[in-house]
């Protein structure tokens, strides 16, 4: 016995409607991969402001209130975490260069290329600052570094 | 001596030999034969096969655990090495990030105005900055002399940083008047022809010796101020013309050539600026300083700048909008007597993504179009012209194309009209440009 059309339309529409919600979902998900700021162990685990990250990437602020000299690390250009790192912090480009503040000088940072290196990166020496996706710092060990910011 | 049974001596020490081998081996054989014995067969013969394999699979594991724990010394022992390695090589990467750096930019331009032969001019420039402390950095932009064939330092500092708002810098300085003159890279710049106020009016490129201070001020977390103020030895007079006669060029013969002052005044130059959002940017800039060798009569600038470029907004993110205004009088000189002019420029960021899998846009991650177009004016008031002033109107449109943010090539077309410097002569140009 064949479905009515009436019948047929409405399995249809709920079709449509369980995949636009599964998509609706999805998008969700994959928008809420959080990032961490992180900096190394010796420096203070005070919470950063968005800003004063932003500063730090844009070659405006160069020492921490220590004193010491911030050490930047960044992910490649390609790497999805820069690209929300950058959108969402420092509102540029992934590919965007900076300058230091009075120069024609780039922001200089160490350029490593996976979560894992630049946690070890940041663990290791003083005075680093990264940022890493949160879920894959939890999987690395968040017990390495201090996390400063979050970035829903 | 008594010999038994007729045999000789020899014999007989020989025999007492034997037998005393004899009764030695005797006494020491058994226990090998005890000690062999205990391992085969009449000892073992008291424990079942079971027992046996016990002994076996005890012994086997004793081993095991005894490999384990010399593997796993031997691997923390690694680690610890690969973490040393590890720290090292970070450590090396990090001083040579902060160490010297050489790079450079070039430009090879090609003209075609109509009034003129077609040709070609470039320019190749060589920066060396680096850290010698990490509080004392240095910045050197050379010149290579092309095509003049005489190499200038266009750009040598060194800055001592001591706090966010307050920084010593000494040295060639790049004078901070208008933000074109700090912004001069061509790679950076989206047009080949730098406009006429920043020629004329503004000497860019223009440097001089001195002394100064610069610094960041954050007024709120999205609006900062930064300031550059400089003592420098300033402009001279050799850029007044004969009245009447000589056309007048601006103030670009006036820069000092990094020679020394021509007079005791020294000049005072400053630029301040309000950047909101780090995508809009305001800028006023001041400059005074006597002029003459043997008088006071001073040159007095101003200027302003802006540039906006805002991002995160949809539609208007790929646009980015640029102007300047700059003005001098000049006390005491009537050719010239003053002299100001202003730019305006629109850009407008693009990419067809059907371009993705052309040529154009294969091999990189963010190519880009820019659309330019931009106007400028510039006027010299002067006795030495005719009716008293020369002026120049530029209007340019532009194209051009960016594989990546370090490479571009460019094209524009002119629609000029004036008397300074491309006159009524309109004309295409086209350039490419890099910086490493």
């Amino acid at each position: 016995m064949s479905a009515s059309p009436y019948t047929s339309r409405r399995r249809s529409a709920k079709l449509i409607a369980v995949l636009a919600l599964a998509l609706l979902l999805c998008s969700t998900i994959a928008h809420a991969e959080s990032i961490a700021v992180i900096v190394n162990k010796n420096n203070s685990g005070d919470p950063l402001r968005p800003a004063a990250v932003a500063d730090m990437y844009h070659g405006e602020t160069i020492h921490w209130q220590n004193g010491e000299r911030i050490k930047l690390v960044n992910r490649e250009i390609s790497a999805p975490v820069r690209k929300q790192f950058y959108a969402k912090i420092l509102n540029a480009k992934p590919d965007q260069v900076f300058y230091r503040q009075g120069t024609p000088i780039p922001v200089q940072s160490v350029i490593e290329r996976s979560d894992e290196a630049v946690v070890n990166f940041v663990a290791t020496i003083e005075g680093a600052v990264g940022y890493v996706s949160l879920s894959r710092l939890k999987e690395i060990g968040d017990d390495l570094v201090n996390v400063v910011l979050i970035i829903e | 001596m008594h010999q038994p049974n007729g045999a000789s001596p020899l014999r007989v020490h020989t025999s007492r030999a034997i037998a005393m081998l004899a009764l030695v081996f005797w006494g020491i054989c058994p226990t090998f034969l005890f000690a062999q014995l205990s391992n085969q067969p009449s000892q073992s013969s008291n424990q079942s096969p079971e027992d046996r394999k016990e002994d076996s699979i005890k012994q086997l594991k004793l081993k095991m655990d005894q490999i384990e724990k010399q593997y796993k010394q031997e691997l923390s022992k690694l680690q610890e090495h690969l973490r040393l390695v590890e720290k090292q090589q970070s450590t090396l990467s990090d001083e040579l990030a902060q160490n010297v750096k050489l790079g450079g930019y070039g430009v090879l331009k090609f003209d075609d105005f109509q009034d003129r032969k077609s040709t070609y001019d470039g320019t190749l420039e060589l920066l060396i900055s680096g850290q010698i402390h990490d509080r004392v950095r240095f910045y050197n932009e050379l010149e290579l002399g092309i095509p003049d064939g005489t190499s200038v330092v266009e750009q040598g500092y060194v800055d001592l940083l001591l706090t966010q708002s307050f920084n010593i810098r000494t040295g060639v300085l790049l004078i901070p008047f208008g933000k074109f003159n700090l912004d001069h890279f061509d790679p950076h710049q989206d047009l080949t022809d730098r406009p006429v106020v920043t020629r004329r009016i503004t000497p860019t490129t223009w440097s001089d010796l001195g002394a100064g201070a610069f610094g960041l001020v954050p007024l709120s977390d999205n609006l900062k101020a930064t300031y550059e103020i400089h003592v420098i030895n300033g402009l001279t007079d050799k850029f007044t013309a004969q009245s009447g006669t000589a056309p007048d060029t601006g103030l670009r013969d006036g820069r000092t050539k990094l020679q020394t002052d021509n007079n005791g005044n020294k000049a005072v130059v400053g630029r301040g600026t309000l950047k909101f959002l780090d995508q809009y940017e305001v800028g006023v800039s001041g400059y005074r300083g006597a002029y003459k060798g043997n008088s006071n009569d001073q040159i007095i600038g101003t200027a302003l700048d802006a540039e906006f470029k805002p991002r995160g907004v949809k539609f208007w993110e790929d646009f980015e909008f640029k102007a300047e205004y700059a003005r001098f009088n000049i006390e005491g000189s009537s050719a010239p007597s003053s002299m100001w002019g202003y730019y305006a420029q629109i850009n407008y960021h693009f990419w067809p993504p059907i371009l993705n899998s052309t040529i154009l846009g294969r091999h990189f991650s963010s190519p880009t179009f820019t659309l330019v177009g931009r106007y400028g004016y510039a006027r010299i008031n002067t006795a030495a012209a005719s009716d008293g002033k020369l002026t120049e109107s530029t209007s340019v449109i532009g194209l051009n194309y960016r594989p990546i943010e370090d490479y571009v090539i460019k094209t524009e077309y002119q629609f000029n009209s004036g008397q300074l410097e491309h006159k009524s002569s309109d004309g295409f140009l086209a350039s490419v440009a890099w910086i490493f």
